[in-house]
């Protein structure tokens, strides 16, 4: 052992461990944003995770189908049968739509545009220590992606980028403690944060806290974003409501949530590089998505 | 022959480290338990020091972890060092005081993802306000050991089949 410690190969180990440790500090003091080596790293290795990731999601597809086969068929069933009602309430729809439309007209209310721009992206790589479902997508800084941009599926909120590099990004979900988004309940118009915890997320939840003690919110509710803090731009899908807890101070309530979306089989994502509020707001922002700046 | 059937070695090493690191990130390819996936890599690299030594152990250790630590967006090197250190400390001990049995790589597998789950655990979720210890034993510690040790003896093996089939000795009673 001694002869290993006095010889060359220990010092040169020795070197690469003082480096190490000093890109770790880098990367732990600059707070999410990615250093020249990870960067490098990244690009080699991003065309592998892609490849893996689409041979992965091939492989996973087919053993769906074979083991879902029946349980696709009753599903199959369902959904017609729902087309069916959905088809008679559209006709409700467009004569309620032409109404909307009119009264708009006469209140003289313009839509505001928020002008998004978005990031099309795939989720490459899921690691086994990114607790809270977090994951590597296939797009970074070249595509425009920043830190604290928030991801989304056409369904509703996933989650925001943590940690952008050249050609690929991590993105913790909203059932990660770090994660906060400020949000109404789109029936009742209470809001609150939302917040993961260790408990809430092995059931795949999280929960909208500090809503009114008298709010009226209730099993089946939708939550939305608020947009307020140029974080997140307004009117998200966020969550369902599944259950009302008091909070330990007593002065509040708590929603458990279901993700609209759910984060760990989410497999394509669009990232907001942009929107209106987010460039009215400018950087005093990303402070708030992130309670602790990034893992 | 034998410089030809050295790098023929090296490079079947160093491209089964960088498939199992990417793998190790595809949830598809390999059983979940209580939302929990393997870590391929840990044993890989024991393997890998156990057969070629602490150099190879201690190179290998950083390569995966590089990989790995692109994947995490966490404090990036964490993982490469980590890996170093085992692989070096495992090339070591099995040179002077352990012998290369599929006990040994059992008994490496379960300290070492122990450690590096509860050094995970501290570093990343602990100390950013998340102190729920046995959530993190119950949940992911546990689950992810006990997934780790399934996949441990086929790894093994596999290192010892690229070991015995590409490996010259100038002396051939030496152990391999």
């Amino acid at each position: 052992v001694r002869e290993f410690f006095g010889s060359v190969k220990f010092k040169i180990f020795a070197v690469i461990a003082c480096l190490l440790l000093g890109l770790m500090i880098r990367t732990a003091a600059a707070g999410g944003i990615s250093t020249i080596t990870q960067d490098v790293v990244g690009v080699v290795i991003s065309p592998f995770q892609t490849a893996s990731a689409h041979i992965s999601d091939a492989v996973s597809g087919l053993i769906d189908n074979v083991i879902n086969l029946s349980s696709l068929q009753s599903q199959n069933e369902q959904l017609k049968k729902q087309i069916t009602h959905l088809e008679s309430q559209m006709v409700d729809y467009d004569d309620v739509k032409r109404e909307n439309e009119q009264l708009k007209g006469l209140v003289d209310i313009t839509q505001e545009s928020d002008n998004r721009t978005y990031a099309t992206a795939m989720v490459i790589s899921r690691g086994p220590d990114q607790w809270f479902s977090s994951f590597t997508i296939d797009k970074g800084t070249l595509s425009g992606i920043q830190k604290n941009d928030p991801v989304i599926t056409a369904d509703g909120l996933v989650g925001i980028v943590v940690n952008p590099m050249l050609t690929t990004s991590v993105v913790s979900t909203i059932l990660d403690p770090s994660v906060h988004a400020g949000c109404i309940v789109s029936r009742t118009g209470d809001t609150g944060i939302t917040q993961g915890s260790s408990e809430l997320s092995a059931n795949g939840e999280f929960e909208l806290a500090y809503l009114s003690k008298n709010s009226s919110v209730t099993t089946g509710d939708i939550i939305v974003t608020t947009g307020q803090g140029g974080i997140y731009p307004k009117d998200l899908n966020v969550g369902i409501v599944q259950d009302i807890q008091p909070d330990i101070s007593g002065n509040s309530v708590n929603a458990v949530c279901k993700p609209i979306v759910d984060p760990s089989s989410v497999k394509d994502v669009f990232v907001i590089t942009n929107f209106s509020s987010k460039q009215a707001n400018g950087g005093t922002s990303s402070s708030a998505a992130t309670s602790s700046g990034g893992k | 022959m034998m410089r030809r059937l050295n790098i023929l070695k090296w490079s079947v090493y160093t491209l089964c480290i960088l498939l199992l690191t990417v793998f190790q990130m595809q949830a598809a390819f390999y059983p979940s338990y209580m939302g929990m996936t393997p870590l391929f890599v840990i044993p890989a690299v024991i393997s890998i020091a156990m057969f070629e030594g602490e150099t190879a152990g201690g190179i290998y250790g950083i390569l995966a972890g590089l990989v790995w630590d692109c994947g995490t967006g966490r404090a990036f090197g964490f993982n490469a060092l980590f890996l170093m250190c085992i692989g070096i400390t495992i090339g070591l001990l099995i040179k002077f005081v352990f012998r290369n049995t599929v006990l040994s790589i059992f008994l490496f597998t379960l300290i070492f993802t122990v450690i590096h789950e509860f050094v995970t655990w501290f570093f990343f979720y602990y100390m950013i306000d998340n102190h729920d210890i046995l959530f993190a034993i119950y949940h992911i510690i546990i689950p992810t050991t006990v997934l780790t040790l399934i996949f441990a003896l086929p790894l093994y093996l596999g290192a010892r089949v690229i070991n015995r089939r590409l490996t010259v000795y100038d002396n051939p009673d030496l152990p391999s």
